[in-house]
């Protein structure tokens, strides 16, 4: 039997039942119809079911939605360079030495322009000196976008506003602001077109983090807590206007000061001149006042390092201030002659070889302590490696190569090793405070910081002498120029020739004063210098004592009340104000 | 075929979104004024900023001293000598800490049988009787020349 066959046998046998089925038709006909009814309730039914699942699904969801934590998501845009914020820096009393200031900046959409003349008629009743031929030409022009004018007022941005023209519009911007403009130019440092700091401590800031930040556009609109500086506005004001009047009343080529407290080694004010307006990095003649001569340029420093023969030479107990050495004769030595400038001719104490600066009395003490002794001691001090400070602008200071028995003697007295005066300065603090060297650094420190800190680089009997010496020197050598009445100042001068060409200039001196007060207690080291002076009274030598010392003088008798150090008249220190 | 539930349905709807979009409306309004004060607080906060920036402008010691000698040949100012600086121990008692005496000058004068009192008697006396021959000073007119008589003509 074929299959199709097979197929008309199954339904002729279905035909058939349902033939009989026919004789039941009345009953079986009422039972389809309740059957079909019931069949379409149950669909309905599930339809039912089906929907609320659906949306009892969605409400759970929604509920579900609701109950649930959003999640913090953000994202990352594209930093604007115009709206990065950078910190302010403050001064050590919260005056502002750096901030931002918004400003804005106008433009134009030139499609946008219907009467371009209108347009600057109205203008330029607020911006007087607006360029009327350019700026048509930038209204006309076919770009979509033109600067018109950057950097407005928030006074000229509302008076633009009030005019209603159509077409233009404001863009906020971030200005870097420096309100002492020049005063603390070498400290503070200043800014580039991208809001990144270039110089000084703002690229300090920014090389502890803040270009991270900025890239990421952290820095926009968001308020940064300020930086302080050990920076006391005050005497840095101070300090720059001496050093500015130096240049012009020595007509010195450079010039520099520095004010150090001694128990902390904060630096209190420096300022180099020429000098520039941060403000303004980029103006035309400002690139000479780029340099920062204090810490970034570096000097035969001269007789002031006799301060640091002579520490060397107590500290190594081989003499002490009763001590006496032959200067009478100058010295020979390999084709040189080692000669005094003040010379006295005859057998001379410690304090005098201070006092008259005898280079053949530090030659001789230097020759006692030895080569590798002197090169050790000047390490301790940090005169020979390249000085650590916040500061990125450090010159690494030279030294000769392999030290001879000639070097040593022409470094005791300040010839043959170049260091930045702000090294000296910071050298002659572990003179007077007990023998500890403190690394400087411009941001605020306390004493109990300072005292972890402090590396012990000779004992403090021999800071107690230098003490006298610097001391005995303010009383009666060289540093009688500085002395401030009531604030006890001492010193030492240094005069050196500078090397012109490979050969001392003996008509182009280096002078340099360092200075600490008071000296029974000193509580602040000042440095001041002057690059080539033109203060010789015809004999081609100007010294220290004419030029760098009356800085200092004026320095600490303009600072010191402000420094809150008292002034003590009186040998015993009690008030004798009897002359007055 | 509306049915009484019906529209009391269709009452409570309309009710909630009237009530929904009022409150829709004011919140709409109320961020309106947020916006509004978050941009005045910007603008005063973006002041203070500039305000600080013009004041620490202003108080510039260097500015400060600029203006000193413009105006020193009116202002007089004088930098301050070192040796004008004393401390608080080295002043002068002030006159209210003095010690006082334990007498004073009135009481000297009005004791009754004191030195003073027999002085003033006679003061007293003495004014009491004019005297006749007092020598009085001769009235001048305006003196154009003094010849002092001690110069050598």
């Amino acid at each position: 039997m074929s299959f199709l066959s097979r197929i008309m046998v199954l339904k002729s046998r279905a035909h058939f039942s349902a033939g009989n089925r026919v004789r039941i038709e009345k009953a079986s006909f009422e039972g389809s119809r309740k059957r079909k009814s019931a069949q379409a309730k149950n669909r309905v039914g599930l339809l039912i079911a089906g929907f609320a699942v659906f949306y009892c699904v969605i409400g759970g969801r929604l509920v579900q939605y609701g109950v649930a934590q959003p999640l913090t998501t953000s994202s990352i845009l594209p930093a604007d360079r115009l709206l990065a914020s950078r910190p302010d820096i403050l001064d050590r009393n919260g005056a502002v030495l750096a901030t931002d200031i918004r400003t804005v900046s106008l433009f134009a959409e030139p499609h946008k322009i219907v009467d371009a003349d209108e347009v600057i008629e109205k203008l330029s009743t607020v911006l007087h000196d607006l360029d009327v031929k350019s700026t048509y030409s930038k209204l006309k022009s076919s770009s979509r976008f033109q600067w018109l004018r950057r950097q407005l007022s928030p006074k000229q941005q509302s008076q633009i506003l009030a005019l209603g023209i159509p077409g233009i519009g404001f863009r906020p911007e971030k200005r870097r602001f420096y309100p002492g403009g020049p005063t603390a130019a070498h400290v503070v440092g200043y800014v580039n077109i991208d809001n990144r700091g270039v110089a000084g401590m703002e690229r300090y800031i920014d090389s502890q983090g803040l270009t991270d930040l900025a890239a990421v556009g952290m820095t926009s609109n968001q308020p940064l807590e300020p930086v302080r500086l050990s920076i006391d506005l005050r005497v840095q004001s101070i300090v720059r206007d001496v050093v500015v009047e130096a240049i012009g009343k020595y007509k010195a080529i450079g010039a520099g000061a520095v004010v150090i407290d001694v128990h902390t080694g904060e630096i209190l004010g420096m300022a180099s001149a020429p000098d520039f307006d941060p403000n303004e990095p980029n103006a035309e003649g400002a690139e000479q006042g780029w340099m920062n001569r204090m810490s970034n340029g570096t000097f035969e420093m001269g007789s002031t390092f006799k301060s640091f023969t002579l520490a060397m030479g107590l500290d190594d107990g081989k003499m002490n201030l009763n001590s006496t050495f032959d200067a009478r004769f100058p010295i020979r030595i390999g084709g040189f002659t080692i000669k005094d400038f003040h010379g006295k001719g005859r057998v001379l104490s410690v304090p005098e070889i201070f006092q008259y600066s005898s280079n053949i009395g530090t030659a001789k003490i230097a020759d006692a302590v030895g080569i590798e002794g002197h090169k050790d001691f000047l390490t301790r001090l940090g005169l020979l490696t390249r000085m650590k400070t916040e500061l990125p602008e450090v010159a690494q200071p030279s030294q000769p190569r392999v030290w001879k028995k000639i070097n040593s003697i022409t470094i005791s007295f300040g010839h043959g090793v170049s260091t930045t005066p702000l090294q000296t300065a910071v050298a002659g603090v572990s003179l007077v405070n007990g023998g500890k060297y403190l690394a400087p650094t411009f941001l605020p420190r306390t004493r109990e910081e300072a005292d972890k800190i402090a590396v012990q680089v000779m004992k403090p009997s021999t800071s107690k002498d230098m003490r006298f010496l610097f001391e005995w020197n303010g009383v009666n050598g060289s540093g009688r120029n500085a002395r401030v009445a009531g604030f006890n100042v001492g010193g030492k001068t240094g005069t050196a020739d500078k090397v012109v060409n490979g050969r001392y200039a003996h008509d182009k001196n280096f002078n340099a004063f360092l200075a600490a007060f008071p000296m029974d207690n000193p509580q602040y080291v000042v440095l001041s210098f002057a690059d080539e002076p033109k203060t010789d009274k015809g004999n081609g030598a100007a010294l220290a004592a004419t030029s760098a010392a009356p800085m200092v003088k004026e320095i600490i008798s303009r600072a010191a009340p402000i420094l809150g150090v008292k002034p003590k008249f009186g040998n015993d220190g009690s008030a004798l104000l009897v002359s007055y | 075929m509306l049915r009484s539930f019906d529209l009391v349905l269709i009452g409570v709807m309309t009710a909630a979104a009237v009530v929904t979009y009022s409150i829709k409306h004011r919140a709409d309004l109320k961020l309106t004024e947020v916006r509004r004060l978050e941009a005045e607080i910007k603008l005063e906060k973006d002041t203070i900023d500039l305000l600080k920036a013009d004041w620490a402008l202003l108080t510039q010691p260097n500015r400060l001293q600029r203006l000193i000698n413009v105006y020193n040949s009116e202002l007089g100012l004088a930098s301050t000598e070192t040796t004008q600086l004393a401390m608080p121990k080295e002043l002068p008692m002030q006159k209210a800490r003095l010690p006082q005496p334990e007498t004073t000058i009135e009481d000297i004068i009005a004791g009754k049988n004191s030195e003073v009192a027999a002085a003033l008697k006679g003061v007293a006396a003495a004014k009491a009787k004019p005297s006749v021959k007092v020598p009085v000073p001769v009235r001048r007119g305006p003196v154009e020349v003094i010849s002092t008589g001690s110069v050598k003509r």
